[in-house]
């Protein structure tokens, strides 16, 4: 990937001339004080002033981050980050509908069974000691309100 | 308060055996963190911050100080047995540690790693002690345009000191300011960037992020990796840890140079333990009688650096527990620990807290002492800890981080931001910007803007009001200057490696 500072810079760029905007929307200056929006567009200048320095000095003297090969540092790296991060997403919406115990066990055990490659009898019982243990430290012992699932626990 | 008094205050409040018990938790946790590659200080303080939110400040504290000087301890046993830093702090560590356990003297190496941080760790809290009093009378002198003076020299030097490209640290630093900004605004009650998410009018807190960024973030870019993790251990069985009379002689100059300059180092905003250990072990290539030798399994090379990241760590401290300045990302964190309990570290602290003030710092005495213990006669049980491999830890630690966001508030949608900025901290990485600038941006903005916004109505809606005040005008001054020299020198140094290249080809 030799354009990675490109992307970078083009999409900060267009971050901080959002926030320069909306800062220009919201006041500068409140009678003798200083308003809500002078500091987005201070800084949301600098980080578009920087953006486009960052851009086109990548262009004429080359990406900074240039380095060999893909963007991944192997081959199947994307697969096992998608699935973490797929599990991670769908943990707040199986903590609401399925309860903290079930969730824990249900993100562990496909954490331990797809990612870590772990045998399916031990990513179970690995995910079901792990799941009680953070119901005892969470619940029993820190006594974090939890939500009520629809599954009632 | 004389100086008994304090030692006998600070005592009583450390020895209270809840505060005993949180520094030995810190201490373990941190030792833990260090050992363990893949997981880092300041993902583990994030991860534990919402632990915090409902016990009492004092051991709060003392756990999250713990787990920092802790992991220091922990990071060098990763670097001398299996050749891969546990900690960021102990990469030069691997240098002579490793080539030691190689040549059959990895106890030795433990040995004087332990003591090397048990040294020069006393020595930076004798003289946070010490210094911190005298230097929170000098804050008694800033004001608003002093304190915001002084939060942009703190960016300045972290920018200054970043270890990439000079713009995009500034970018992360603009990036963490932006950050900082989201909610509603003080002065009018205008919401800002909000979205009208109702979540985010509170401002996006320093944890959510710390633990996306850090926590996730981390572990999304190891897992990548999962498949070519063939980390193993030199050592079985450590044998000989203390180390003989030639190891103490070899290495006593080493450890006075490391406590000393680490100290220093430690108290520059973005000085951290990081750039004290590489600064210790450079200048002790320069100064040795036989400069060769390093980097080929001597001892000084350990004791150099442990003795440096160690006393950082003191050094770090007085900035934040004196002015309220964060110095890096771990004090970020640490500053987050105060004000969830309405503390406001600075010049007030040791007046108004002074029991959080002297336990903090008397906690660390005895912290240090159970941390010699921990990597010494214990260190049979960090050998076996080192085999764990990661692909069980990292699913533990995804957990912690899913229900530490979700502790923070009670709230799902606060998981959700967790998970948005766990997938910015790996991008950041993958792109090559160093995300502990965006979490120190994110703390520092709102100082930044508070003192701003006062100094500018302290002066009627005048500017110039920070070049009529001399401490603020020199701070800015030096920000100037540090933000156009350093991008000047840095590309002279390349300039001259790319000469010295070019001339040995």
């Amino acid at each position: 990937m030799k354009n990675l500072d490109r992307i970078s810079s083009a999409f900060c760029f267009f971050l901080g001339l959002a926030v320069l905007i909306r800062g220009f929307q919201l006041k500068l200056k409140v009678s003798k004080e200083m308003g809500p929006g002078l500091l987005p567009v201070v800084v949301g200048g600098i980080l578009a002033f920087l953006s486009m320095v960052l851009f086109f000095r990548s262009v004429v003297h080359g990406d900074s981050s240039e380095r060999e090969g893909s963007f991944w540092a192997n081959p199947y790296g994307w697969k096992l980050v998608f699935l973490t991060l797929l599990a991670s997403g769908a943990y707040p919406f199986s903590l609401h509908y399925l309860g903290f115990l079930l969730s824990n066990f249900l993100l562990l055990f496909f954490l331990f069974l797809v990612i870590a490659r772990l045998q399916w009898w031990i990513a179970g019982a690995g995910g079901l000691a792990t799941a009680l243990a953070a119901h005892l430290i969470f619940v029993v012992w820190l006594k974090v309100t939890i939500p009520q699932a629809l599954m009632g626990f | 308060m004389d100086w008994l008094q304090t030692l006998s205050f600070g005592l009583s409040v450390a020895l209270q055996p809840q505060n005993l018990l949180f520094a030995l938790i810190g201490c373990v946790i941190g030792t833990l963190v260090g050992v363990l590659p893949g997981i880092g200080t300041t993902a583990a303080i994030s991860l534990l911050l919402p632990t915090t939110f409902k016990g009492d400040v004092v051991p709060s504290l003392i756990m999250l100080s713990g787990i920092f000087y802790g992991s220091q301890y922990g990071g060098s046993t990763t670097s001398i047995l299996v050749n891969i830093p546990g900690e960021a702090a102990s990469v030069v560590t691997c240098l002579d540690g490793y080539k030691m356990a190689r040549q059959g003297r990895a106890g030795p190496a433990l040995g004087m790693a332990a003591f090397a941080s048990f040294i020069a760790g006393t020595f930076s809290v004798v003289m946070l002690t010490f210094l911190a009093p005298p230097l929170a009378q000098i804050g008694f002198h800033f004001g608003s345009p002093e304190f915001a003076a002084m939060a942009i020299l703190g960016l300045s030097l972290l920018v200054s000191l970043s270890s990439g490209s000079i713009t995009k640290a500034l970018m992360m630093a603009s990036l963490g300011l932006i950050l900082g900004i989201v909610g509603v605004d003080p002065t009018i009650g205008t919401a800002r960037f909000t979205f009208g998410i109702s979540e985010l009018e509170d401002g996006i807190g320093l944890a959510p992020v710390a633990m996306g960024v850090f926590g996730i973030g981390e572990v999304l870019v190891n897992v990548e990796e999962l498949i070519e993790d063939k980390r193993q251990v030199f050592v079985s069985k450590v044998k000989g840890l203390l180390p003989n009379l030639q190891d103490w002689k070899d290495s006593r100059i080493a450890i006075a140079q490391g406590s000393v300059i680490g100290f220093l180092i430690g108290l520059i905003p973005g000085g951290n333990n990081i750039i004290a250990s590489f600064a210790c072990y450079a200048l002790q290539k320069r100064i040795s009688r036989h400069p060769e030798r390093l980097g080929t399994g001597v001892i000084e090379g350990v004791a150099a650096p442990e003795a440096a990241n160690n006393s950082a760590i003191g050094g770090a401290f007085i900035p934040l527990l004196t002015f309220g300045i964060p110095t890096s990302a771990v004090m970020a964190l640490l500053l987050a620990g105060f004000m969830i309990h309405g503390i406001v570290p600075g010049p007030l602290l040791i007046k108004n807290h002074p029991n959080l003030f002297w336990g903090l710092i008397f906690s660390m005495y005895i912290g240090n002492l159970m941390l010699l213990i921990l990597n010494l006669p214990l260190i049979w049980v960090w050998v076996k800890v080192l085999n764990i491999p990661y692909g069980i830890l990292f699913p533990l630690i995804l957990l912690f981080c899913l229900i530490g966001a979700y502790t923070l508030n009670n709230s799902l949608i606060e998981v959700g931001f967790v998970v948005f900025f766990g997938v910015v901290g790996f991008l950041m990485r993958k792109f090559g910007y160093e995300p502990a600038l965006l979490i120190l941006a994110l703390v520092m903005g709102p100082i930044l803007e508070e003192s701003l916004r006062r100094s500018i109505a302290l002066s009627g809606g005048n500017m110039a009001i920070f070049l009529h005040r001399p401490i603020a005008l020199s701070l800015l001054i030096l920000s100037f200057v540090l933000l156009v020299t350093f991008p000047i020198t840095r590309s002279m140094q390349k300039n001259r490696i790319a000469k010295g290249v070019i001339q040995k080809g």
